[in-house]
């Protein structure tokens, strides 16, 4: 018989990075174990969901994917929203995708507007690791990044080759599980226990009204 | 809830850790005891349908109990390819546009199909059993996603949902008799106890009475729950009296769904309503579509230099908004259709004027091939443009045949168009999504000039969708809501108590006009369809609404929510018939037109209704 309906952790996990570093390919690799040179560019937003186990533990991760253009960012910020853990990417080739880590961080930051910024868990990945020969950031110089921002775990993988996307993916899920504990502790799930926090809720559009 | 040890963990952080994760995570994790999994249900006539080139594979359905739950599992049979089974597709098109890549092999796109599903993910199924042919059923996940479907060969489905039965409790929609969800048992329980508490509904009232404002605050998950799961299990029950059914319904259902109100949000202004007495549509007529228009056709249009004369032409454009036109016809009605050959224009004035255009396509693509390398390196805009172009050709319809392989000429030339486009609009430049626009236009057209001149054509209708500011796309989806709020309310009130109703669902349908939902065959006739312009300007958020309206009862049974919505809508691509959608989309322009006294103004403005026909 079924093991019962014990409920599963949602973590929510946010990719993001510019356009064309590799996150389409990272999460279908992560989750369908699959990859393509065919993959589309991204328009809009859409999100994998993965069960996986993290310490004995059954968890579904639902692994959000964004188009990397800035322009399209301030649509569909609302999915950040109740991020357990933001992913940033970027390409070990390109060097312009590494400089631009820090806004992407910022804006997360921003638009998520999680309460503890400071501790909240980020993750890097640098991507293509396959191409070596081209490789135009150190890893020397993406670890520095790293210990700048408060300690973000670095990982270096390849979609492509699927080097060590799995192991990057289970450090993800347990940032992000160590985070929805801490959430879920302050806003347990309906029917749980109902809680009535009017600041909870602050949606970027037709938030405010008070009719 | 979760240990707190997961939270120390990340705060001693550390490598050796780490790599110690890196262990496959479905494996079973040590110190537990390892339990066979036990097949408890194995149908092996059962076949997937393959949607990307529409092709049945057979394979094995089975439920299996493992350590972690109950699994409904699908695999194709190991002796497949295709095993003999009829296709049923009477698209043409894929002998023009394989959407097969070579470089994949058959092996690896059946076992693309194969999936392994917790039954406790499960949400609905899609149940059809027609009167021949073979039962199909659609697991549909908890995300919004929906599995392939299933065709049950020799075998009923019985077996299946008796099997599944044993695990969780199902009950068909009574909306959409296709339709079988499972039903929440706490929602049950709940529901018991809602009835128990008898003259103590105003609590409910409360929830129910205002869901905008229950949205607001942490309610809104509750007044969602309540529409999806209390009332209908409430009305279900057997257990309440028919009359303390009616009370509580009547009691639960709030206004905005079944009483004679909407309410109609107003642009960015937050908190700013209208009421509006809420219109009653007349009937939706039935539309038929018309065959394509031919050469033949065309050309009767035509004067004896090749000008069209403007008193016959709003005809020839609804023939071609009823029917789009051949794909034969493509490459010459898309000229005109874009306004590229001027329709009064004759065919040798034309000849000269491409002359010209020819030449300032050449001075231009010289501007950007003669930038080099050195140039490049001090000046970033222009080399993050061209790396963004190049990234995107390289993924742009790399499955159809016209685009397909490494070091295909069709490539350089779609990059070629859009570097000189960056050159013709500085200020634009590229924007992912273009590349969209130009794949088809590049296909039909054929000829590099041609179809650079038919993609500023195109761009010049569809450029505002590209502004930084996304105005224009916020505006177009919030005409959207407006138009879905007096078509549906119903769908729309459902949306706002779900914290949807900024649509941002449809982004992609609008920023790249159905390009990524349907084929390039339909996304070509739909285009040429809204180049008419007819029978209003923005018959394209119409489509939208047609769409949305047609998924309204799946939405709401299965009690979707922002990301539920989202993934939904996002797989509808490829599954949405062209045909239907655009008869449906004419259907409700002509209710909505035949209302137009007593619309509100703005909604006029949105369809632009009152706007000449610019020719
Ligand atoms: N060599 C190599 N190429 C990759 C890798 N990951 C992605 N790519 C390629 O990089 C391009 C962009 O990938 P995509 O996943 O669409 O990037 P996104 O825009 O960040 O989602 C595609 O052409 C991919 O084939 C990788 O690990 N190695
Ligand atoms: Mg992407």
């Amino acid at each position: 018989m079924s093991s019962g309906p014990r409920k599963k952790a949602l973590l929510k996990v946010i990719i993001l990075g510019d356009s064309g570093v590799g996150k389409t390919s990272l999460m279908n690799q992560y989750v369908n174990k699959r990859f393509s040179n065919q993959y589309k560019a991204t328009i809009g937003a859409d999100f994998l969901t993965k069960d996986v186990m993290i310490d004995d533990r059954l968890v579904t991760m639902q692994i959000w994917d964004t188009a990397g253009q800035e322009r399209f960012q301030s649509l569909g910020v609302a999915f950040y929203r109740g991020a357990d853990c933001c992913v940033l990417a970027y390409d070990v080739t390109n060097s312009t995708s590494f400089k631009n880590l820090d806004s992407w961080r910022d804006e997360f930051l921003i638009q998520a507007n999680p309460r503890d910024p400071d501790h909240f868990p980020f993750v890097l990945l640098g991507n293509k690791m396959d191409l070596e020969q081209n490789r135009a950031v150190s890893s020397k110089r993406a670890q520095t990044w790293c210990q700048s921002k408060n300690n973000i775990p670095y990982f270096e993988v390849s979609a492509k080759e699927a080097l060590n996307v799995e192991s990057a993916f289970q450090a993800i899920a347990r940032d992000a599980l160590a985070r929805e504990s801490q959430d879920s502790q302050d806003f347990p799930d309906f029917p749980d226990q109902i809680r009535l926090d009017p600041n909870q809720n602050n949606r970027q559009q037709g938030g405010g009204c008070n009719c | 809830m979760i240990p707190i040890l997961a939270y120390q963990y990340v705060k001693k952080r550390n490598e050796a850790n780490r790599r110690k994760m890196a262990e496959e995570p479905t494996s079973n994790s040590a110190g537990r005891s390892v339990m066979p999994d036990v097949v408890v249900l194995r149908l092996s006539a059962v076949g997937a349908k393959n949607n990307e080139d529409e092709t049945y594979v057979s394979g094995v359905l089975q439920v299996v109990e493992k350590a972690r739950g109950v699994f409904i599992e699908w695999t194709p049979a190991e002796d497949s390819p295709v095993s003999g089974w009829v296709l049923a597709d009477g698209n043409d098109e894929n002998a023009l546009l394989s959407t097969s890549p070579p470089q994949r092999s058959f092996r690896e796109n059946v076992n693309k199909l194969k999936f392994s599903m917790d039954v406790n993910d499960l949400n609905s199924f899609k149940h059809v059993e027609p009167k021949k042919g073979d039962p199909m059923i659609r697991l549909i996940g908890r995300d919004g996603s929906s599995q392939v479907p299933l065709y049950f060969r020799q075998t009923s489905t019985s077996a299946f949902i008796d099997c599944l039965q044993k695990y969780i409790t199902l009950r068909r929609s009574s909306k959409d008799p296709n339709l079988v969800l499972v039903v929440d048992e706490k929602a049950d329980i709940l529901a018991k106890s809602v009835v128990a508490l008898d003259n103590n509904s105003d609590i409910l009232s409360r929830f129910m009475g205002n869901p905008y404002a229950t949205a607001m605050t942490g309610l809104g998950k509750i007044t969602a729950y309540m529409q999806e799961q209390v009332i209908p299990a409430l009305l279900d029950s057997d257990e309440v009296g028919a009359e303390d059914k009616i009370r509580a319904m009547r009691e639960l259902r709030n206004d905005d769904e079944f009483g004679d109100r909407i309410r109609v949000y107003r642009g960015e202004d937050q908190g700013d309503f209208e009421v509006v007495t809420q219109l009653e549509l007349p009937p939706r007529p039935e539309i038929y579509r018309e065959t394509p228009v031919t050469k033949q056709i065309w050309d009767s249009y035509k004067n004896p230099h090749g000008s069209f004369d403007q008193r016959n032409l709003h005809n020839l454009k609804m023939c071609v908004f009823r029917g789009g036109v051949e794909p034969e016809l493509r490459k010459e009605a898309w000229k005109y259709l874009l306004g590229y050959i001027r329709w009064n224009e004759s065919l040798a004035e034309h000849k000269l004027r491409r002359q010209e255009l020819e030449k300032d396509y050449y001075r231009m693509k010289g501007q950007w091939m003669s930038i080099n390398a050195e140039q490049e390196s001090r000046f970033l805009m222009f080399s993050n443009r061209k790396s963004l172009v190049e990234k995107d050709v390289a993924r742009t319809d790399r499955t159809y045949k016209y685009f397909e392989g490494e070091g295909n000429a069709n490539l350089t030339r779609l990059h070629d168009v859009l570097m000189t486009y960056c050159m013709y609009n500085f200020d634009l430049g590229y924007v992912q999504g273009m590349s969209d626009f130009c794949s088809p236009i590049l296909f039909v057209l054929e000829d590099e000039v041609d179809a650079f001149w038919c993609f500023t054509k195109l761009m010049d209708i569809v450029h505002s969708n590209f502004a930084e500011d996304q105005l224009s796309i916020k505006q177009q989806l919030n005409q959207l809501h407006d138009l879905v709020m007096i078509v549906n309310p119903k769908l729309c009130n459902y949306l706002e108590s779900h914290q949807s109703d900024d649509m941002y669902f449809c982004f992609r349908w609008i920023l790249v006009w159905f390009k990524r939902e349907f084929s390039f065959e339909d996304t070509s006739k739909l285009w040429e369809v809204l180049w008419t312009k007819q029978p209003c300007t923005n018959f394209l958020l119409l489509i939208c609404v047609a769409i949305l309206d047609k998924e309204t009862e799946f939405i709401i049974a299965n009690g979707f929510g922002l990301t539920e919505i989202l993934k939904h809508v996002n797989e509808l691509s490829m599954h949405i018939n062209l045909d239907e959608v655009l008869s449906a989309a004419e259907a409700i322009f002509h209710q909505l037109s035949a209302s137009q006294d007593k619309l509100p103004k703005y909604v006029l403005d949105h369809l632009r209704l009152s706007e000449p026909d610019p020719y």
